[in-house]
């Protein structure tokens, strides 16, 4: 196949590919659509972009989740309100 | 006799809905730490978090008997806790960023990424994450928080938002869009 008709198909494969962007991140595509996207990443550099932010984005996201030190005394807090709570109707 | 927190999950739902107060305890322990993270994205402060995760609880301890374990308990939970959240969150909103300061522990959370490297920047970017979040409406706000943030798979997150996997795969995706230009406008394009 030639360049040409290559790069005209990986830029009709852009609309395909924009839906696709986060299921490659979550490794949910395929394999040959892990391929097809991948091909097209090499010659869209709209895409390229989108996927390496993306994919920032998913690196940062879990500084907010809460720090683990905190979950014994949440659960201890928790559990005593819910006890006397129920406890009330008993 | 076992301690209960080796019993399996499934075995303390049938015992909780059969009204094991104990049971249900070791449910709530298992559980409270999770559900109040998610919660915490949706309501104002940690100690409205608490107090909706509580609530959630015992919403779910009313509820139990009539679990028929199509789903999994904590998809079940979720669904419940989110909605209390949501229910609080119309009263009182709020798009504020939690300030790290009110937990010192938050700043010295391990660096979850290559850059950036110093602590200011950290609390900026997580501040900023944090308010990016808090703007998207409330069913793309929970796509990002339960996969993205609490790490659940899609099926289970769809599960909990009650949607089809191709319509919360579509959500997520433009939630994450929302998130990533709101970062952009924030920082500069690609300086975060």
């Amino acid at each position: 196949m030639s360049t040409a008709w290559r790069s005209l198909n990986a830029s009709r494969d852009h609309r395909w590919a924009q839906s696709r962007i986060s299921p490659y991140l979550d490794s949910e595509l395929s394999a040959r659509a892990e391929r097809r996207l991948l091909a097209h990443q090499e010659l869209c550099p709209e895409c390229d972009e989108l996927i390496r932010a993306l994919a920032g984005l998913l690196a940062v996201l879990p500084m907010l989740k809460l720090p683990p030190e905190d979950s014994l005394a949440i659960a201890e807090r928790t559990a005593e309100h819910v006890r006397a709570r129920i406890a009330e109707w008993a | 006799m076992r301690p209960d927190s080796a019993i399996e999950e499934s075995e303390l739902v049938a015992r909780s809905g059969a009204g094991d107060r104990e049971a249900y305890e070791e449910l709530v322990r298992r559980h409270a730490d999770r559900l109040y993270a998610v919660v915490l994205r949706f309501v104002a402060d940690r100690e409205e978090a608490q107090e909706v995760t509580q609530e959630a609880f015992i919403r779910a301890w009313r509820g139990i008997s009539r679990f028929e374990g199509r789903s999994a308990f904590f998809t079940w939970l979720y669904r419940i806790g989110i909605n209390e959240a949501k229910r609080h969150g119309s009263r009182r909103p709020s798009t504020e960023p939690l300030d790290p300061q009110e937990d010192p522990r938050m700043l010295d959370a391990p660096d979850w990424s290559d850059a950036p490297q110093t602590v200011l920047e950290q609390r900026d970017l997580r501040n900023a994450l944090d308010r990016a979040i808090r703007t998207l409406p409330d069913g793309y706000r929970a796509t990002v928080v339960l996969r993205d943030i609490e790490g659940l798979s899609t099926r289970e997150a769809a599960e909990v938002m009650e949607l089809s996997e191709s319509a919360f795969k579509s959500r997520l995706h433009r939630a994450r869009l929302a998130v990533r230009a709101a970062l952009d406008e924030h920082f500069g394009k690609g300086e975060w």
